[in-house]
């Protein structure tokens, strides 16, 4: 099982910086640029693994970024990966979708602290601004998997999906909530137009202010095992899962590739406009879902 | 226009017209205070456009000028007084218009006129100066730089430039004194050559 | 392309400068050579905008010479950053500025300066307040010369790092360290005794190794 685990990470770590990757090559094409290849974020990860580390506020400034790869790896072990196969059974069966939520939120407390030691201002800054964002993207979000708890009956992920091969997916079963945790989803991946706690051109990088060498390849690297960590879990709550790797991949790439597009089309808010539009649109989107299960079935 | 003229002569001041839109009154220290005021209350004169400084070494003195504008921007009256450079002192003029506080702050860090009564006469663009004010005419500019700032030394495998130039402009002269010569040599032997010629042509 | 010269050293006889020829491998076994390959393939850059130069770098980065296509990358703070690029005349008040934030990065660090202000002071060189000859106060990795050079020179200049830390040659960071004593004997000749905030280690009140 531990083999198991530690084959998941890896595969999670590289599948994970190939679609940051591609995020910054498609971006650049996008713009007309020729881009980076899809191993630049390789490279960057590694040199910033080598280089050297002179800056010290104290433990809870090494803790902080441990705490939050903590929260990407447990989600990561607890989403279940395959839905037909016995991979990692044992472990998912013990969590289930209220102890995966909490372990979300567990990655910006942790940042949280790291950067409240270290005492930079655009980091601190940066922090207000995530968490509360983070109000207004867990919102949606919550009311979205409240729902599929409802209409399934269940909070074991597993069941839930199950339960799509004899009802349809739940994409198009239930579209409205489907919606509601997308558009929650490009907030979590931190994609415009909900990037503002990292804005460069006001708080430069936000809670990554003071973070160097080592400490940001760490923070980059639980950013994207996180990542493929949550495009998992949509595919496995709205999308029926994945029986095989090729499925898995075809099915995270296009929530991926949606979400690129989402984000490099549109602006950046202000963190009370994105909260104002995450209480109102999502939020509505995901409550009509929400109505719809509960009166109509 | 003839309004401020008669104004201004009951104060004893003189109104000079330097170009069809500038004029120029030249007061003393003491007046320029009130002068003023009454140029911003009275006459109109709502705008500061600028305060200039001049350093007269010779004279011992610095001009300072006030470039004053009406509402309607038709033309600029300037307020010239002259203080001496020793111990420079002006009455800060910041109540009146405050774009005059960082106007004032510059000129005392590039002049080292004293504003006796103003807020924030603290650095401006430079950082931590101790030498003569450096836009004072005394202020050996290139001295300073030269001790402050050495010029970079030549490369190791540097060569001079002027024997260097030298020796191409002789190499050249050799060059066009030996294809002159040849020429000469060519000519005379084709010279001598021809007669030959004829003869084996003949023959 | 200029090669970075230490000709100033002959300023002061009390502290000779120790320099090495470029060119010397400084990577030995396999796993820095490996690191050092990582570290030409990725450069993160903090563009520190002094004097005229700063307008060359927008057009570099972005969509017309799309310098990320080589792994060279802006970043906002100079604690993530490998490479701050210094583009035209430094003033002592800016040199304060750039000497702190060149010991906040992250060794390996690396500089590169555009134009020729930082080389020989340029126009500028009977400035008052202009310094002529950065490499006496920090040492220069790549001078791009030019008034002001272009992004494809700016992008030689890059290429032209990236091959010298490929090949493991001694980085500017590296001549620092050794002549500490130099450098910040020049900075403090023209600077003074103001640099704040203070550091730690007060390198500047320090007087041949003990303090004062």
């Amino acid at each position: 099982m531990i083999f198991q685990i530690i084959l998941l990470i890896m595969l999670a770590y590289v599948v994970g910086f190939i679609y940051m990757g591609l995020y910054r090559n498609i971006t650049a094409r996008i713009q007309g640029r020729y881009g980076p290849t899809v191993y630049q974020t390789f490279y960057d990860s590694i040199k910033l693994f080598s280089k050297k580390n002179s800056v010290s506020y104290g433990w809870m400034f090494y803790l902080g970024p441990v705490i939050m790869a903590t929260g990407a790896v447990l989600t990561l072990i607890l989403v279940p990966v395959f839905s037909d196969s016995d991979f990692l059974r044992s472990v998912t069966t013990q969590g289930n979708l209220f102890l995966l939520l909490y372990l979300m939120v567990l990655g910006p407390l942790g940042n949280a602290l790291a950067v409240g030691t270290g005492g930079n201002p655009f980091g601190v800054m940066g922090v207000v601004r995530g968490l509360t964002r983070l109000i207004g993207l867990e919102l949606p979000f919550y009311i979205a998997v409240v729902g599929l708890i409802i209409a399934s009956n269940s909070s074991d992920i597993v069941h839930i999906i199950d339960l799509q091969k004899t009802t349809g997916l739940n994409i198009l079963v239930h579209p409205f909530l489907f919606i509601a945790a997308m558009i929650s989803m490009v907030g979590f991946f931190g994609a415009s137009p909900f990037d503002i706690p990292g804005a460069p051109q006001e708080v430069y990088s936000g809670p990554r202010t003071e973070f160097s060498g080592k400490f940001l390849a760490l923070l980059m690297s639980q950013g994207s095992i996180f990542a493929f960590a949550k495009l998992v879990l949509i595919i496995d709550l709205f999308l029926g899962g994945a029986d095989s790797l090729w499925m898995l991949v075809i099915k995270t790439f296009a929530i991926f590739i949606t979400i690129i597009f989402i984000g490099i089309v549109y602006g950046r808010y202000k963190v009370e406009q994105a909260v104002d539009f995450l209480m109102k649109i999502p939020t509505l989107i995901g409550v009509i879902g929400l109505v719809r299960i509960i009166w109509f079935g | 226009m003839i309004e401020l003229i008669s104004k201004l002569e009951k104060l004893s001041l003189e109104l000079v017209q330097k170009q069809d839109y500038l004029y120029k009154v030249e007061v003393k220290k003491e007046q320029l205070e009130s002068l003023l005021l009454s140029f911003l209350n009275e006459f109109g004169y709502i705008t500061l456009d600028s305060i200039n400084c001049r350093d007269d070494l010779e004279e011992g003195n610095f001009v300072i000028t006030y470039c004053l504008l009406t509402p309607k921007r038709d033309h600029v009256v300037m307020v010239q007084t002259s203080i001496e450079r020793e111990n420079a002192s002006l009455p800060s003029i910041h109540t009146f218009w405050p774009q005059a506080e960082i106007m004032e702050r510059e000129m005392h860090e590039m002049f080292g006129v004293d504003f006796p009564g103003h807020p924030t006469l603290i650095d401006f663009a430079l950082e931590y100066w101790d030498n003569i004010p450096p836009l004072r005419r005394d202020f050996d500019t290139l001295q300073y730089v030269n001790d402050m700032n050495p010029f970079r030394g030549q490369r190791d495998d540097a060569l001079d430039a002027k024997v260097e130039m030298k020796k191409k402009r002789e190499a050249k002269k050799a060059a066009k004194l030996k294809a002159e010569q040849e020429a000469a040599a060519k000519a005379e032997l084709e010279t001598q050559n021809n007669p030959s010629q004829e003869v084996q042509n003949e023959e | 392309m200029m090669e970075s010269g230490f000709h100033g050293c002959d300023l002061d006889d009390s502290l000779k400068c120790k320099l090495e020829e470029s060119g010397t491998q400084n990577t030995h076994s396999v796993m820095e050579k490996a690191a050092a390959w990582f570290r030409s393939r990725s450069i993160f850059v903090v563009a520190y905008g002094t004097g005229c130069g700063a307008i060359e770098m927008p057009p570099t980065f972005t969509s017309r010479y799309d310098a990320e296509r080589m792994g060279v990358v802006g970043v906002a703070t100079p604690r993530q950053a490998d490479l701050i690029i210094l583009s035209g005349y430094l003033a002592y008040k800016t040199l304060r500025r750039v000497i702190r934030t060149y010991e906040q990065m992250q060794k390996p660090k690396y500089i590169i300066t555009l134009g020729s202000c930082p080389i020989n002071g340029g126009m500028y060189w009977d400035s008052y307040n202009t310094i002529k000859k950065l490499d006496d106060y920090l040492p220069v990795d790549v001078s791009v010369v030019g008034c002001m050079p272009r992004p494809e020179a700016v992008i030689d200049g890059f290429s032209l790092l990236q091959k010298r830390i490929k090949n493991g040659e001694k980085a500017g960071w590296e001549k620092y360290d050794e002549n500490l004593d130099f450098y910040k004997k020049n900075q403090k000749r023209v600077l003074g005794n103001h640099v704040d905030p203070s550091y730690e280690t007060d390198w500047y009140n320090l007087e041949n190794g003990s303090e004062v």
